[in-house]
Order: structure tokens, then sequence, then C-alpha cells
């Protein structure tokens, strides 16, 4: 199982919405939500405490996240499904086959 | 048992109703029994979260209105954090909020399927905000007196248009922007948005661009809401006690002693408390969202997202941070004027630097991709200087007519704007 925040300034807004693209993108993979993987939101201030294996941010709020073990991924198009998967996939399988 | 009876008890508890819809829109996309019982109920216990962030807030913003009033001579002074006024606003008009955040998504359906206004608002905090403030300006309308279901109706209207209208305001700019027409902008700060993307032309060149600014890499601390937040309150908390002190005032009588410690942690109480707002808020909105989401692609698959404010950040970072600032300088003019004015132009509006960081760096977004860093600086200067002055009119408004609502108001300028209008209708209405 894989543990993603997705995070964002507040999480309300922009990090749900690439917690839909990360959900959707996996799962068009066939990896199944609980199963094989779990996306939690998260507000800049409170994400280092959520430890999740992946963080998937904006360049903006990745300066911010320092000092975790987490990969950190950054998105720009916080809607754009294959930026997400492009950026994503390849780091979340080598995560998934780690905690296999 | 009567059954009438108990349904309206149920109805009425507004956690109970979102967590229904919740289900309903869980239900209608299909999702397995596990996940529709644990969405419902989590729903249920982030409205309930939320309620209880409100009273951390509550209670640390208490002294500071105390030391205004005897410090400064100011007895209305506001924070504008929309999520306390929700939070506050729950308590008496709560199942009404509830029903027109639902409204106002259907009817944001209806408006995208069937006319040229193909944009589904997706910030659902903001749908809330919305539907908070149509419904609380409303109701303390004698016209609206006994009659919910106009009420209802009407705050649903209000609220679905600006859900349309304003992304559709900010669309040519969000193209510039981003490069493509993937999605338009969601947020209630459009007024300042469009404002400073059209002013921007007139001031600077696009090409002298912020992002070729370096910035100190310390500054990078204020980019986190609650962080930036406990800090300024404090420093708000410590002149303002520092003033009293100066006058002779005994501030530890109102603080506690060691008042300057002791404005420390209210301050930092005070950011506890959003962050304990903000976990409720998140709770119900990762239920309803998706399930929003899903719903709108079936029926309006070919209508544009319009999405949250920081959606634009990664593409003018820089433009963020100066905007911000900016904003901060113009809140502060602004917060001068209302202090000088002595109420004659609305309650006295503090800054809040969620608005100034979320708003005055968007407004420096778009007003960078037109004008360059002289367009990020105006967009932000104007943002801090127009939201502060709507929010006090807006402020005075809703709080000389309810008096639970003291302390708190409204922030992003779009709030104001409607504040402002429905306030005036109001006063025709008398």
């Amino acid at each position: 199982m894989v543990k993603i925040s997705a995070v964002c300034g507040m999480g309300l807004g922009s990090g749900l919405l690439v917690k839909m693209g990360i959900e959707k993108v996996l799962e068009s993979h066939g990896y199944k939500p609980l199963d094989d993987f779990l996306v939690e939101v998260a507000d800049i201030s409170t994400a280092r405490a959520t430890f999740p294996d992946i963080f998937v941010t904006t360049s903006e709020f990745a300066e911010r996240l320092y000092d975790v073990k987490a990969e950190i991924i950054t998105v720009k198009n916080l809607f754009d499904k294959k930026e997400i998967e492009a950026s994503l996939l390849e780091t979340f399988i080598k995560v998934y086959e780690k905690n296999k | 048992m009567n059954i009438i009876d108990f349904l309206t008890t149920v109805l009425s508890n507004a956690a109970v109703l979102v967590g229904l819809i919740s289900m309903l829109g869980l239900l209608a996309l299909k999702k397995p029994f596990g996940i529709v019982l644990s969405g419902t109920l989590k729903t249920i216990i982030g409205f309930i979260i939320l309620g209880a962030g409100a009273g951390v807030v509550v209670n640390a913003v208490v002294p500071l209105g105390d030391l205004f009033n005897q410090v400064l001579n100011i007895a209305d002074a506001a924070l504008p954090v929309n999520e306390v006024f929700v939070a506050i606003a729950q308590k008496s008009l709560g199942p009404q909020i509830g029903l027109v955040f639902l409204f106002a998504f259907l009817l944001n359906l209806v408006l995208a399927r069937f006319t040229k206004l193909k944009y589904i608002f997706l910030t659902g905090h903001h749908t809330l905000f919305i539907a908070t403030l149509s419904v609380g300006m409303l109701s303390v309308m004698p016209f609206f007196a006994g009659n919910e279901f106009l009420l209802i109706a009407i705050a649903s209207i209000i609220s679905a248009i600006w859900m349309v209208v304003f992304p559709a305001l900010s669309a040519p700019f969000m193209k510039e922007i981003i490069g493509s027409e993937d999605f338009v902008m969601g947020h209630f700060g459009t007024t300042n948005y469009v404002l400073a993307g059209f002013l921007g032309q007139f001031v600077g060149n696009k090409e002298d661009s912020t992002e070729n600014i370096k910035f100190p890499a310390w500054i990078s601390f204020m980019k986190e809401p609650l962080v930036a937040m406990g800090f300024v309150m404090f420093l708000i908390y410590f002149i303002v006690g520092a003033i009293g002190a100066g006058k002779g005032i005994d501030v530890a009588g109102i603080l506690g002693s060691y008042w300057a410690y002791r404005g420390l942690l209210l301050a930092l109480s005070f950011a506890g408390g959003i962050g304990v707002i903000l976990l409720g808020v998140r709770m119900v909105l990762a239920e309803v969202v998706p399930a929003f989401h899903g719903i709108a692609e079936k029926i309006v698959p070919d209508a544009k997202p319009a999405l949250d404010c920081p959606a634009v950040f990664p593409y003018a970072p820089n433009a963020v941070l100066v905007g911000y600032l900016a904003s901060i300088v113009g809140g502060l003019v602004a917060m001068a004027v209302q202090i000088a004015a002595g109420g004659s132009i609305g309650g006295v509006i503090l800054p809040s630097m969620i608005i100034h960081f979320f708003v005055g760096g968007t407004a420096g977004v778009f007003g960078n991709s037109t004008g360059g860093w002289k367009g990020a600086v105006l967009g932000g200067f104007l943002t801090g200087v127009m939201f502060t002055l709507l929010a006090g009119t807006t402020y005075s408004a809703l709080g000389a007519m309810n008096p639970e609502w003291q302390g708190a108001s409204f922030g992003d300028t779009d709030f104001g704007v409607l504040g402002n209008v429905l306030a005036w209708v109001g006063s025709l209405l008398k």
C-alpha cells in the first residue's frame, strides 16, 4: 500500500483536485483504492506530519516540505491528468514494489 | 412518536443534512457500501469538528476585541476569515445553508447545460461561503421573515449566478496565464483578478516579469497560511498592547499577566483554531466535491471546470509573493483610512493573511500576465484596499443586524461586492 498526500496551501481546493486526479490515474492503471493506495489531502502547515510515502504538490509549496523522507512530486497544471500520470506513475510503481 | 417532528429534528441539523447530501452523491456514483457509509459519517464528523474549531478561534479573538476597544477606542473591529463566519453562522442558519449549498450546485449544472456559461464551479469551500453569505444577508431582511422557501430559492439563485459569471469573466485572462483553455478561475476574488489583468497592460510590460526576481529564502515561511496567520496576529496583539502600555492602560488586566506572552499564546491559539476548522471543512469537501464532480461530468460533459486560485500559482510563483506583500500594504492603508473615518465607512478590518495570500497572490499572477511586476504590485495593492473597504461595510451590515456575528466577516472581494449589493437592496426593501 502506498500512502500519498496531495498538498496545497489550505488543503481545501486545489489539493482535493490533485487527489481526484491521482485516484483517476492510478485506478486507470488497475490499482485499487484502499488496497493499493490511499490519497489524503493536507494543508502545507500540517503536511509534514502526515508521513506519506509520496507528496504531490506544486513547486510553490514543495520548498516548504523540507527534511522529509518521502518522495516529492511537483505538478504544474493541477487538472491535467496526463501531467500527473507522467510525473507520478514511475515513482508510484517504484514505491509500490518496495512496499509490497 | 411524531414522524414529522422527528424528520424536522434530523434535517434541521446541518451536519446530518450535508451528510445525507454526501450520501446521495456517493449513491448516485454507485460507490460500494463501505465507502458510502464512511463518506457519510466523515461528512458529519467534519461538520462537528468545524464547530469545535470555531469555539477555539472565538475564544482567541475576544480579548483582541477588548484590547482594540480600550486602547484605540474602536468598538467595531473584525477579522475577515470566511471559515470562521461559516462556523458561527452554522449555529443559527445551518440547514438553510446546507440546502442552498446543494441547490446552488444543481442550478450551476442547469446553467452550464442550457446557457453559454459552460462552467462547473468546483471550489467547494467557496460554494459553501457564497451560500452562507447569501443566506446570512437575506435572513436579516424583514422581507424574508417567515418565508424560508423564498429565502432558500433566492439565495440559491444568487449563489449559482455568482458561480458561473465570475469564472466567465476570468476566462480571457486565464487563457493568457495558463496558455490553454483547460480551466478557468473558480475563486471569489475575481473582481480583483480581472481588474489586475486589465490595469496591468497600462502600467507595465509583461516581459518585465516577476519571475526574473530572486527572493530571499527565509521569506517563504509566509507561504504557510497557519504560520503567517499566527505570526501576524501576534504582531497585532503586540503593537496594540504596546500602544496601550504606553498610554498607561492596564493591558495585563485585559490579556493576563505577562501580557505580551499571553498575546503570543492567543495568536497561536487563533491559528490552531483555524487549523481545526480547516480540517473539518476538508473532511466535508473531500466527500462532497468528488461526488458533485462525478455528477457534473455525466450531465454536462463539455463544461469547463472553474478551479481554486492556487491552480494558477505554478505559472508565476514570484508574482504570488509580490501580489501578497502588495496586498498587505494595501490592506494596512485601507485599515488606516477606516480607523480615521471612525465608523462612517464601516467596521475596521484587521489584516487576514489568508485573504492577502490567496486573493492578493492570485491578483499578482493576473497583473503579471499583462503588466509584469508593476502589474503584480498594482493588482495586489488594489486587492488589499478593495477587499478591506468592502468587508468593512459588509461587516457593518451583517453585524448590526445579528449580534451573534460580531467580530467575523467575509473577506474575498466578490463576497464584499455581493454583501454591499445585498445590503443596498435590503435598505430598499425596508
